[in-house]
């Protein structure tokens, strides 16, 4: 019973992971940018949730309404005005714009709230539900059905709307994109941007599940990458399908092995056989040289 | 192009050179000011441990303006220098360099943590500077190398921690003999191994029984399956030391699994009202560690400041945040290094040795003489009791319930059941 | 980089007597500890750039990971010296020897990816290199170690040690891309197929590249940890080392010979003039960073050249 009912919290939190993903799962697929400063956008995100909470006291799920806007805002301008400008001379000049940008929000947050720890707690944060005997945290459900619909809003966004379809086009290549019309660095800002709205739903999650200061973004970042690399760039089902199967590790793992497990399944599961899994993107860059 | 790439590593290297000898000209020289480095975590994980450094280099640079020190009866301008660790363990070492080579300090303070104070030591040890080392558990700092020549520290041991704590589990009902179970909480970072490696020893030898799932790496985000061995273990304590955010995700997985405990004392995260004010409602009866408060009875032989009235400042200049206990240290740290040079015969390094390690006063955070020995180290104790955090009209505070390792320090409270003792 | 053979004799000659003259100051002690600090990180971080920049700028591939092999010789120095007592220089070559069976090892994984995945996988391995040192009771877990040596190298011998490091790299670099390797490891960057078609063996080049970046920035590793004396999992897998990497590359120029060493000498400076504003620091490094690529986002080194022609 003790068994059944861990593996299921542990897949819960899944919810959690997926939505860590998510973000920087579109920014590395479409617009093939590492951006390193993903893990300071979701400790935004966690900040702006935590500061609406307190100013207005509702409740923290309605806080993104404003967060949200505010991200994607944030993320586009970034993009636009800084990023692009880089990526124009390679990968590695952007990596290091993004790494800038990183560090500058790291000590601006710490200047602006200082160093303490933060938690949005709510009246119930603690609670659980019973369902057929398992004892199942209720703010674990919540988070998994809030990123469940972030995955779905997504999804929806890049498949059923003019810039939706935009961004995929510019997504397989870029070149005949531009040649049809398409704005392609206003449409890599409005991918970013998109991102960074969900670092904004990621922060929530983060921030009512687990504690946070302005540097926990480095953690964030790196369970980021290893959700999306397990789960493929730009796919959003597989992302959620590894925020699931991440999950399970931490708990098979326990806390003490958890995260090396996870490092280690990861390299080999790239590695070994990344055609598989990655066929289309490795087509894609084979096709670019 | 290609004859000019050929020229141009010559001419950067001139240049180079150039720089660096006007960099080296320009540092050092003067003899009559005294100056002192100091190496803080501002920003970066530790940055909660270096909060209240610049307030207080500001107040004791205040105070020396008025009060000059006085070497051999000779007046010295003294200077505090304070670079930013980032909370990096290489940076500490670079920054100690750089304060030696680069401006000359006549010491070194080594403060907030085993990681910025191991090889911030180090560094002065091996480049034979005095070093006032504080803040850190004697045993991590004495076990990091063989010998100590130059370096002193005042802190607690980590015996006085386990006994602190052991005290504070008594109150909560299980004292020795008891057949208590106590749950470990420890990180496998520099402070959680020394802990852990202490814990299990004494542990061991009152009869408890432990149930230890095993260190993690900080910054883990899942404890569940942790939090399903102490429920089916059924503990009676948690204890242990952590960073906020791991103490937090791991308490917060440990009630939603539904596990009930008679006390939690942890060390580290439960320093600051706004730490414990993440936890919400859990931190009600939380039992850590007190090497600092406001209404310990020990004042200033240098500057004649009191703990309240010092706390008071501090509070005035921060809405009314109550100064953090790091920062009292950082007060301690500059008295010591003040009170050294009074009491110096001459600026040469082996006089200011010489007077460190005879220092006998009285500082903000109680007596410090360097009059114990660990391996290679010599030490001062300092003060520790064992305190909870108890809601008082809404407002959270840290009372101390436990002087038994001091008893001259005043009780402001008694153990009370809270939400994080609920166990019957 | 094709330089006749009476040019490249004579700048073989001019790179001679620069050395010649760096190495005085460390010798006699003339300059004072300051400049000896200054130049031995100047000559370090020259030697970790020059590899990345092989890497990156000159193999197109672009890793993440480097800290691993500076962690595992960082830990070999402090192993061999304090846990057996055995003098440093014992735990420079364990170190070396360590760094590349581990690179020969995880070549055989890493190089079947590409691009960045290549990038974030080296990331990863370094990482998963400090959760291991973390949990390992052998290296003290979290508690790091110390490095001991009696007598303690003086900074003198340090620098003068960097120095020969940082040039005998600088001579390999040259030599090596003026090379029939060099221009493999162009063309490959380039093209990689036509490369290919033309008879150059992808993995084995690669393979080659890596193996002698993991050397070298482990050699630069551990005269980096015997200079500070601690070491934690935390700090020699630090995700920093490699940052300071591309810093010093993309500022100075990837993919030329000298874009390294003037990134060096730009990042060496700016972080120690930067050491003077406590709290401030990190927000002027990563302003100074993105300020520079978007006014010169080839290197300064390239600019230079623009302007002379």
């Amino acid at each position: 019973m003790y068994i059944l009912q861990v593996l299921i919290n542990g897949m819960l939190l899944g919810g959690v992971y997926a939505i860590l993903g998510l973000g920087m799962s579109l920014i590395l697929g479409i617009v093939k940018l590492t951006n390193l400063a993903h893990g300071e956008y979701i400790v935004i995100g966690a900040y702006t949730s935590m500061v609406l909470q307190a100013q207005l006291g509702t409740d923290p799920f309605l806080s993104l309404i404003v967060s949200v806007p505010f991200l994607f805002l944030a993320g586009y301008l970034v993009q636009r005005f800084l990023v692009n400008k880089a990526m124009s001379s390679g990968a590695e000049p952007a990596l290091l714009v993004t790494f800038g940008v990183s560090v500058i929000l790291k000590d601006v947050l710490l200047l602006i709230f200082g160093a303490d720890a933060r938690h949005i707690s709510t009246d119930y944060s603690n609670s659980t539900v019973m369902i057929a005997g398992l004892a199942i945290p209720l703010l674990n459900i919540c988070l998994l059905v809030l990123s469940g619909a972030a995955v779905l809003l997504l999804h929806l966004f890049m498949h059923h709307t003019r810039t939706g379809m935009a961004i995929r086009a510019v997504s397989d290549d870029p070149e005949p994109a531009e040649l049809s019309g398409i704005n392609v660095p206003h449409t890599f800002a409005v991918a970013a941007g998109a991102a960074a709205a969900t670092a904004a739903v990621a922060g929530l999650c983060v921030g009512m599940k687990w504690t946070w200061y302005p540097s926990s973004g480095g953690h964030y970042l790196l369970i980021a990458f290893v959700i999306v690399v397990i789960g493929g760039l730009g796919n959003v089902a597989g992302t959620f399908a590894a925020g699931i199967l991440f999950g399970l590790m931490q708990v098979i793992g326990g806390a003490s092995y958890g995260l090396l497990i996870s490092y280690i399944f990861l390299i080999l599961m790239l590695t070994i056989r990344p055609n598989e899994f990655f066929g289309r993107y490795l087509l894609f860059q084979r096709k670019r040289h | 192009m290609k004859r000019g790439s050929l020229v141009r590593l010559p001419a950067v290297c001139m240049i180079v050179f150039c720089v660096l000898f006007l960099l080296a000209g320009c540092s050092g020289g003067n003899k009559d000011t005294i100056r002192i480095g100091y190496v803080n975590p501002t920003t970066g994980p530790l940055a909660g441990n270096g909060e209240g450094c610049d307030w207080v280099v500001a107040q004791m640079e205040a105070y020396l303006k008025d009060h000059p020190i006085k070497v051999n009866g000779e007046e010295k301008a003294c200077e505090i220098i304070v670079y930013d660790s980032e909370s990096d363990a290489n940076k500490c070492s670079e920054l100690t360099q750089k304060l030696i080579e680069e401006d000359n300090v006549d010491m070194i303070i080594a403060i907030q943590t085993p990681n910025t104070v191991i090889p911030v030591a180090e560094v002065a040890e091996r480049y034979e500077i005095p070093c006032i080392a504080t803040q850190s558990p004697i045993d991590s700092l004495a076990n990091s190398r063989d010998e100590f020549n130059w370096t002193y520290c005042s802190f607690y041991t980590l015996d006085d921690v386990y006994e602190s704590q052991r005290a504070l589990w008594t109150a909560a009902g299980c004292g020795v003999g008891s057949g208590a179970r106590v749950g470990t909480l420890f990180a496998n970072d520099a402070d959680g191994t020394a802990w852990h490696e202490l814990f299990m020893k004494r542990l061991a030898e009152d009869g408890y029984e432990v149930v230890d799932p095993g260190q993690y790496p900080s910054g883990t985000t899942d404890f569940t399956s942790l939090a399903n061995e102490f429920k089916s273990k059924d503990i009676d304590i948690i204890a242990g030391t952590n960073i906020p955010p791991d103490f937090m995700n791991s308490y917060n997985a440990i009630i939603s699994a539904g596990v009930e405990v008679k006390g939690v004392t942890m060390g580290k995260c439960c320093l600051l009202q706004s730490d414990v004010e993440a936890l919400g409602d859990l931190a009600d009866g939380i039992m850590t560690q007190v090497w600092w408060a406001p209404t310990n009875p020990y004042s200033s032989a240098l500057t004649g400041i009191s703990s309240e009235k010092l706390n008071e400042a501090y509070m005035a200049d921060h809405d009314g945040r109550v100064m953090p206990q790091p920062a009292a240290y950082a007060y301690e740290a500059l008295e010591l290094a003040v009170q050294t040079f009074n009491s110096a015969k001459s600026l040469d390094k082996e006089d200011i040795r010489t007077a460190l390690s005879s220092l006998d006063v009285d500082t903000i955070i109680g007596h410090v003489k360097y009059d114990q020995k660990m391996k290679g180290l010599t030490f001062a104790r300092t003060v520790l009791c064992g305190g909870q955090w108890q809601r008082e009209n809404g407002e959270l505070t840290l009372k101390i319930i436990d002087n038994s390792l001091h008893p001259e320090i005043q009780l402001t409270g008694e153990y009370q059941p809270g939400n994080a003792t609920n166990k019957k | 980089m094709i330089s006749g053979d009476s040019g490249s004799k004579k700048s073989l000659m001019i790179a001679g007597a620069v050395f010649l003259l760096l190495l005085i100051p460390g010798v006699t002690g003339a300059a004072g500890n300051n400049v000896l600090r200054y130049g031995f990180r100047i000559f370090l971080y020259i030697t970790i750039g020059e590899m990345w920049n092989l890497l990156s700028g000159y193999a197109g591939m672009t890793s993440l990971g480097q800290q691993s092999f500076i962690g595992l010789s960082g830990y070999a120095l402090a192993v061999v010296t304090s846990k057996y007592g055995m003098p440093y220089p014992l735990g420079f070559i364990s170190g070396l020897v360590i760094s590349l069976v581990f690179a020969l090892a995880m070549s055989f994984l890493l190089l079947r990816i590409d691009g960045m995945y290549f990038a974030i996988t080296t990331w990863v391995v370094a990482e998963a290199l400090g959760t291991l040192f973390m949990s390992m009771t052998y290296v003290n877990r979290g508690a790091g170690m110390t490095i001991s040596a009696v007598p303690y190298p003086r900074i003198g011998t340090l620098y003068v040690m960097a120095l020969v490091l940082c040039f005998g790299v600088l001579l390999l670099i040259k030599m090596l891309m003026s090379s029939g390797s060099g221009l493999k490891i162009i063309a490959m960057r380039d093209d990689p197929q036509a490369a290919e078609a033309s008879g150059v063996n992808l993995k084995k080049t690669k393979r080659m590249v890596y193996i002698l970046a993991a050397g070298i920035t482990s050699l630069a590793g551990s005269l980096f940890f015997l200079n500070k004396g601690t070491i934690y999992p935390e700090s020699g897998f630090d995700i920093g080392w490699t940052i300071s990497m591309v810093f010093i590359v993309i500022i100075g120029g990837s993919g030329t010979f000298y874009g390294p060493v003037a990134g060096a000498v730009i990042y060496v400076l700016l972080s120690e003039i930067l050491a003077h504003y406590p709290g401030w620091s990190n927000i002027i490094l990563g302003a100074a960073a993105i300020v520079m690529i978007l006014f010169c986002p080839k290197g300064i080194v390239r600019i230079r050249i623009r302007n002379k022609n």
